[in-house]
């Protein structure tokens, strides 16, 4: 029995169509991918993802605890800071990718892949410390993300803050309509935007409030995944998961080696540094088609890759996909096997399409 | 949704009899099923068609689906409006998002095809 998102009733009203993902029912789009992804990187559109999961941790151990446990340094946290990093099992693969929250000291809200809280929540519990507190708070707070070009001036009237000053992967606590929520500058998207999380008998008139006051685009799973993919952002289940290291996903920026605490992961990590199995690209169709996740890649004829994402770009207008080659390529002699066909493809850096608006470079 | 003036299969394609030559689309409920339709594969004019074979394949954001043809024929005309603007299929199933146009040769298969009722309640079920 898939779980169902405690705005459901809402979401029935706007008529989407749903899908199950991750043990959740939930909507993959209401007016279309096309018409949401083009509101999202030109305007604003808003998403119900309740369905992450969020363990709150706190204690006298809570920094030792998460140090040991993730492969980023949370030593560069402080109070309303957020970080990405990941979750890796002793082989060094990734467990999950996550996002940390400093609330304050020793209290820390994790928020995880809906598909890998069970598990998560499990790691925690075996391999935790004394004087720690595990909380999973999934069903107290929902959690909506707004997000486009225009989400902070379409959100600015309801708050007593300067919205501008709230910086990336920053979060703080505030009032909106006399309801004490938490603000962070952060999504999934490549646009400026905010996730807010809502104490759950309030999240109702929020997300009326969104949708019929300020008329703002809802957005389901497809687009989301569209979003993600035009950015080159990993999926887990496709570009990583526990048989990929993070040296091989293009995630060395969230591994902080040198920080001084014998992370789990980190003796495989340091050992595989120079021994991936596998490549990581990025690829454009170089004629019509659209790649699909499993479609096989191939290299002057000899069956080279996979591919673990594929959509239709609607910012490109063409197909874009991410996979993994077993050996390094540099010239651009690749192909994809699309049905019976092979189409030419195109290496190309990340993200495939430039100059969002989110606010990363902004001091 | 369900329009009276033509039959439907059991495979979501719909035929309209104009001039004694079958158009031929797919119905709002394989539209809405299928999503954004980015590309469309039509077939040769002139290609002879066999009832069940595959007449075209639509692409769209989530996946690949084939377009079985309801009827035996020759393909006369292709709706070349469908390589700009795919999202016809999406945005008119039952007018300007037609497909192809077949010379058909058995009107039997046709008698055969569901009607409009018939078609529906083969949806709601």
């Amino acid at each position: 029995m898939a779980k169902r998102l405690f705005l459901e009733e809402e979401h029935r009203k706007l008529n989407p169509k749903f899908i199950e993902f991750a043990g959740w029912y939930m909507p993959l789009e209401y007016e279309g991918v096309i018409k949401e992804h083009i509101q999202v990187r030109t305007n604003v559109g808003i998403f119900d993802i309740s369905h992450m999961g969020r363990i709150r941790i706190k204690g006298k151990s809570s920094y030792e605890f998460l140090q040991k446990i993730t492969s980023n340094d949370i030593g560069k946290l402080y109070s309303g800071k957020a970080q990405y990093s990941l979750i890796l099992s002793p082989k060094g693969t990734i467990l999950d990718d996550i996002i940390i929250y400093m609330l304050h000291e020793q209290d820390y809200l994790l928020v995880v892949n809906a598909g890998n809280k069970d598990k998560i929540i499990s790691w925690i519990n075996e391999n935790k410390f004394n004087n720690l507190e595990i909380e999973d708070q999934s069903e107290l707070l929902i959690l909506l993300a707004l997000q486009g070009p225009f989400s902070e001036s379409i959100l600015q009237p309801f708050l007593k803050e300067n919205l501008s000053d709230l910086k990336y992967y920053h979060f703080y606590k505030t009032k909106i309509f006399e309801t004490e929520v938490i603000l962070s500058r952060t999504g999934y998207t490549g646009e400026d935007g905010f996730e807010i999380f809502i104490p759950n008998y309030k999240a109702k008139e929020f997300w009326k409030y969104f949708i019929e006051n300020l008329k703002i685009s809802p957005c389901g799973l497809g687009v989301r995944n569209t979003l993600r993919l035009e950015m080159g952002y990993p999926l887990y289940g496709h570009e990583i998961d526990e048989s990929t290291t993070p040296w091989e996903a293009n995630l060395s920026f969230v591994v902080r080696l040198e920080k001084p605490y014998d992370f789990i992961g980190k003796k495989a990590l340091v050992e595989l540094k120079d021994k991936r199995e596998k490549f990581l690209i990025a690829f454009e169709l170089l004629e019509r088609g659209i790649p699909r996740e499993g479609c096989e890649l191939f290299y002057n004829n000899e069956k080279i890759g996979w591919v673990t994402s594929g959509t239709f770009s609607p910012s490109l207008n063409k197909g874009i996909g991410m996979g993994y080659l077993k050996k390094e390529v540099l010239d651009n002699n690749l192909e994809i096997a699309i049905r019976d066909k092979r189409i030419k493809i195109k290496i190309v850096k990340i993200p495939f399409v430039k100059n969002t608006s989110i606010k990363k470079g902004v001091k | 949704m369900y329009p009276e003036d033509r039959k439907y299969s059991k495979e979501h394609e719909w035929v309209k009899i104009e001039e004694e030559k079958a158009i031929i689309g797919i119905t709002y409920y394989a539209q809405k099923e299928l999503g954004d339709v980015v590309y469309v594969d039509l077939p040769e004019v002139g290609k002879e068609i066999k009832r069940g074979e595959v007449i075209a394949t639509l692409e769209s954001v989530k996946t690949a689906s084939e377009v079985y043809s309801p009827l035996s024929g020759k393909v006369i005309k292709v709706n070349e409006k469908l390589k700009e603007k795919p999202e016809l299929i999406n945005e008119d199933p039952y007018n300007n998002g037609w497909i192809v146009i077949l010379e058909f040769s058995d009107s039997k298969e046709y008698d055969n095809l569901l009607s409009s009722e018939n078609y529906k309640k083969l949806i709601e079920v």
